[in-house]
């Protein structure tokens, strides 16, 4: 029996790629013959190779396809609950978006320099980086689980939307830790004390994604090192 | 000086409890009464002292003392000179400024036992036994106030009060103490040199002042480790600094930094030591009606050294509700040498110490927010315990070592204060006793 | 040796009591003259004046006509393996109140007393609740709901809308933290529904809302009753629309208000906020409760003017601007509301402030939250 690959959706693309590339945008339906299949049914696997559905009859029309691809990306996104975890973030929580950088796209000695000549494309990039690593860290700030909390305390438990966190008044003398410390220190500090978990290292993927969310929500508020 | 009825009851209540020099209001054992206090000779310790306490630039700040801090801390009208600090030298050993002629500053802050007298509380005259512990004058101009309760600001204020106070050197009043010292041409001329003025009470405290800003001792195991020496601190201590910045909380109130090295917070804070034994809204009412009647300077410094009112802490100086209980937070510098701890000296040794907090303190109405049980191991309490040892200053030798190991013989024999169902958190503090 | 540890507070408390009335031999009433003049400012004489040494219970004069009820609420309990904290909490309000002399009337349970909606939650909530002499009034929050939408709150409480009369005030109880379903489109389980819910700022969640249905409940119940009567109403959020990206909200306060105005003096007491809060819209005041669990940020807008803000609290004491307190129905058939917070000084916010009269103001703060 054939074994068909299918390539769903972009979701799926996405699943198939790491979670930041986006290789290529597959509509439904494209098939490729790949590997065998027990005798007596046809089972369909999606691209991860890992991710199966068994049919005794293959679709015959566009919907019945639809529905097959349907039941993989079902099954795929149950054993992958993160993978829209962009959506999920979105869904619940609002991270302010990070600065309109079109001004460089003004006319100027722009066209005379190489690394000058930005276009659209990069201040799109730049934009959905910046936001998604705020977002990651909404993502941290609200997860007991993520922080490593082992009283299922969360942050957003006495800062919702990271409020009260003060990001814009660091370095500063920061009376629980007697000296004065940088924005991390504090959340090291909160993270072994009200959330009782494992403070983390500062280049600690979770620790830069907390600092970017904090930081991203405090958007407009002037520096003001060492305020109380 | 007249009692009032309701300062007489507070006495009364420490006299009943009280047979003889062996007890202390807060119960705790007191070595029986020598002819010293307890002390060492005065002309020991001003031999032992000479090598500690060396030569001194009065007008400089000691090495690696904040400037500006340390200028800040010293009064306009008592710039430090060579002659008020020999003067003030001269008085820290001299019995005469006590009624009996046996007590002196350095009586209770010996410089062999760590400049205090290492008991819980200390003696004066006539073998009466107060209520507080003598705090170290190490360092102490760094303190942001004076005494348990801060109830003098400086360190002048603070060298007069003992002066006065009937059971420390018991003088009836300033001119009595003064007379005592006035006929000694020697003081006469000294006093002259100094502040150009014949003897007088204010002078004594300002010169005793201008010879204690000169005993800074911050130069640890632990300062030469910060300023880059790798060896300079044992692991297990190293291992100590981290938990008293992380797991067991001590950082809050007890931080070092460049500005404030001591390892206080200069505030005042109840941890429940007092709370063990004391009816503290009884004795708050009992003292608002004695200071509501004179609120004198002098009735605070008897209620703070010889009634129960003492447990009261800062609250007798403030009388600010959340103040019930609460004493400044003492320095940690040379904290090795200073047994017994806490105000009343109830705690023999540092592992008592680390036991008290690790439980979460004695829960009481007043318990400062901060305080909660610990969960810290037998490894971490002895590693907090190493790093509490290397604050003391490389000038004291081996006598940090030696103390050390006093102590742990001695919490090898009990731990008093070690309940470890509260520090586990098995317990809780408003839970209930089966 | 096992130390026993027992709260000494328990016979303290008594004897603070003895010994205060002792202290200058006045009645209760002019001693209370004599302290409140006191702690003004003015010096008695002779002498300096005691600054905020009062008992919680004497913070400020009970009138002989009005009466006085505590309350304990927002303790988002977990299972005590999952947090003591939390646990410790609820049973050091438990014990402030225990303590209470004369014991008040009666305690209302603000709302939120599990975190999760957990049956093991709210069982160990209800126990720890049982240790009080005083009888207790439910109120359900949105953490008690949203798991299994009110079943083991209604086993163990009963229904959650209900009213009764306590010596001449009629008092309602309503259910306002109604969500309209946001959780069947999504098919989320019940879990991810009472996580979502959970979340104060998450906005994948409803505003809350009394309801069409609660509406016509409470109108009817009006109905019943004078417009001259006392009224006081219990509500988890607040009535009144502060800040709605956190649920500080009730999307059909307009229509709840139009049905307490025609009352002449009408409180509402709500939890949610988790802090000094208060506010007065036309004639109907406003007390929020603090919690036992955690202290929440003042909204960053939409705050009440009448609001006086508490110091920011200091995380270093997990307890900080958490706390209990009481509520006085007073002659007037108004309300103050005595804000005990933990290891901070007492703070009263009187129905006088809420009317506009003068001097009577809480102290402000100087660590507002910014």
């Amino acid at each position: 029996m054939r074994t068909f690959v299918i390539v769903a959706a972009a979701l799926a693309a996405a699943a198939c790629g790491s979670k930041k590339s986006s290789p290529s945008g597959g509509a439904a339906g494209t098939g490729t013959a790949a590997g065998s299949a027990a005798a007596g049914s046809t089972e369909v696997k999606l691209c991860d190779n890992v991710t199966t559905v068994s049919l005794d009859t293959l679709p015959k029309d566009r919907a019945g396809g639809q529905a097959v691809a349907d039941a993989l990306m079902a099954q795929w996104r149950q054993a992958h609950p993160d993978q829209e975890w962009e959506a999920a973030v979105k869904r619940s929580w609002s991270v302010k978006p990070p600065a309109d950088n079109r001004a460089v796209l003004g006319d100027g000695q722009r066209a005379g320099v190489t690394y000058g000549r930005y276009t659209e494309r990069d201040v799109l990039i730049w934009a959905r980086e910046s936001e998604r690593a705020a977002m990651e860290g909404a993502r941290v700030f609200h997860s007991g689980d993520e922080l490593g909390s082992t009283i299922a305390v969360s942050c957003d438990m006495c800062h919702p939307d990271a409020a009260n966190t003060h990001p814009e008044t660091y370095p500063k003398f920061q009376v629980q830790l007697g000296r004065v410390v940088l924005l991390r220190d504090m959340i090291n500090w909160c993270l072994e004390h009200p959330v009782r978990a494992k403070p983390m290292a500062a280049d600690d993927p979770r620790m830069r994604a907390l600092e970017a969310y904090i930081l991203a929500q405090r958007k407009d508020v002037p520096l003001e090192y060492g305020k109380h | 000086m007249t009692r009032t009825s309701a300062m007489g009851a507070l006495l009364a209540a420490a006299g009943a409890a009280c047979a003889g020099a062996a007890c202390t209001g807060t119960g705790n054992a007191q070595p029986a009464a020598s002819a010293n206090h307890g002390a060492a000779p005065m002309a020991d310790q001003q031999t032992k002292a000479a090598p500690l306490l060396g030569d001194v630039d009065p007008s400089k700040p000691p090495p690696y003392v904040d400037g500006v801090v340390w200028a800040a801390s010293i009064p306009a009208d008592n710039a430090p000179t060579a002659k008020r600090i020999e003067l003030g030298k001269k008085l820290y050993f001299e019995t005469r400024l006590s009624k009996d002629g046996t007590v002196a500053c350095a009586t209770c802050h010996d410089v062999t036992r760590g400049f205090t007298d290492r008991r819980p509380a200390s003696e004066g005259i006539g073998g009466k036994v107060g209520r507080r512990n003598a705090p170290t004058t190490l360092n102490a101009m760094l303190l942001g106030s004076q005494f348990w309760d801060g109830r003098a600001a400086l360190l002048e204020d603070q060298a007069k009060l003992p002066i006065t106070n009937p059971i420390e050197m018991g003088h009836p009043d300033p001119a009595s103490a003064v007379a005592a010292i006035a006929g000694d041409p020697a003081y006469v001329q000294l006093f002259q040199d100094a502040y150009g003025r014949a003897p007088n009470l204010d002078d004594i405290g300002r010169a005793l002042a201008s010879f204690e800003r000169t005993l800074i001792f911050l130069d640890a195991p632990f300062d030469r480790w910060s300023r880059g020496d790798a060896k300079a601190m044992a692991d297990d201590a190293k291992a100590g600094f981290v938990l008293f910045n992380g797991k067991a909380r001590c950082v809050t109130c007890h931080a070092f930094n460049a500005a404030n090295p001591l390892g206080t917070d200069n505030r005042f804070h109840n941890i429940g030591v007092s709370a063990r034994t004391k009816d503290f809204d009884q004795l708050a009412a009992k003292a608002l009606e004695v200071l509501a009647k004179n609120g004198s300077e002098a009735t605070i410094d008897e209620l703070a050294l010889g009634t129960d009112a003492s447990e009261l802490g800062r609250f007798v100086v403030s009388r600010v509700e959340s103040d019930i209980g609460a004493f400044r937070t003492p320095q940690l510098r040379n904290i090795a040498l200073t047994a017994p701890y806490m105000h009343d000296g109830s705690m023999q040794t540092l592992w008592d110490v680390v036991d008290h907090y690790n439980r979460g303190g004695e829960a009481n109405h007043y318990l400062d927010g901060g305080i909660e049980p610990l969960a810290l191991t037998e490894t971490e309490i002895d590693q907090l315990v190493a790093f509490m040892v290397a604050l003391t200053d490389v000038r004291f030798g081996d006598e940090a070592a030696r103390l050390r190991d006093a102590q742990r013989a001695q919490a090898g024999k009990q731990r008093p204060f070690r309940d470890d169902d509260l520090a586990s958190r098995r317990r809780l503090p408003f839970e209930p006793t089966k | 040796m096992a130390r026993r540890y027992t709260p000494v507070e328990t016979r303290y408390y008594e004897e603070r009591e003895r010994a205060l009335r002792a202290l200058s031999g006045l009645s209760r009433r002019s001693f209370l003259k004599v302290a409140a003049a006191a702690a003004g400012g003015a010096a008695l004489a002779g002498g300096v004046s005691p600054h905020s040494f009062l008992p919680v219970r004497v913070a400020h004069a009970d009138d002989p006509k009005g009466f006085r009820f505590a309350y304990i609420s927002d303790s988002h309990l977990y299972d005590r393996k999952t947090n003591d904290r939390f646990v410790n909490a609820l049973l050091r309000a438990v014990d402030d109140v225990n303590r209470m002399d004369p014991q008040p009337d009666f305690v209302l349970y603000g709302g939120d007393l599990a975190q999760l909606g957990q049956p093991g939650e709210l069982a160990l909530g209800a126990q720890i609740l049982k240790e009080l002499k005083a009888p207790v009034k439910m109120m359900v929050g949105e953490h008690d709901w949203y798991l299994d939408l009110g079943e083991v709150w209604r086993d163990l409480f009963g229904a959650p809308q209900y009213s009764f009369d306590h010596k001449g005030v009629h008092f309602v109880t309503l259910m306002s933290v109604v969500e309209k379903d946001f959780w069947t489109a999504r098919k989320l389980s019940p879990m991810d529904r009472m996580k979502t819910v959970a979340g104060l700022d998450n906005g994948a969640q409803s505003p809350f809302e009394v309801g069409a249905e609660g509406r016509a409940w409470l109108a009817a119940d009006l109905a019943k009753v004078a417009k001259t009567t006392p009224l006081v109403v219990f509500s988890h959020s607040p009535l009144y629309k502060l800040y709605k990206k956190w649920n500080f909200w009730t999307d059909d306060a307009d229509e709840v208000q139009a049905l307490l105005r025609p009352f002449q003096k009408v409180t509402v007491i709500h939890g949610h906020t988790h802090q000094l809060l208060s506010n007065r819209i036309g004639n109907i005041h406003f007390h929020g409760m603090l919690s036992t669990a955690w202290p929440w940020p003042y909204a960053p807008e939409g705050l009440p003017e009448l609001t006086i803000q508490m110091d920011r609290p200091d995380p270093f004491n997990p307890q900080d601007g958490c706390g209990d307190g009481s509520f006085v129905v007073n002659e007037a058939g108004l309300v103050d509301a005595l804000y005990a917070l933990w290891n901070r000084n007492p703070v009263t916010v009187s129905s006088s402030y809420l009317a506009g009269k003068r001097g009577v103001a809480p102290p402000r703060t100087t660590r507002a939250g910014y």
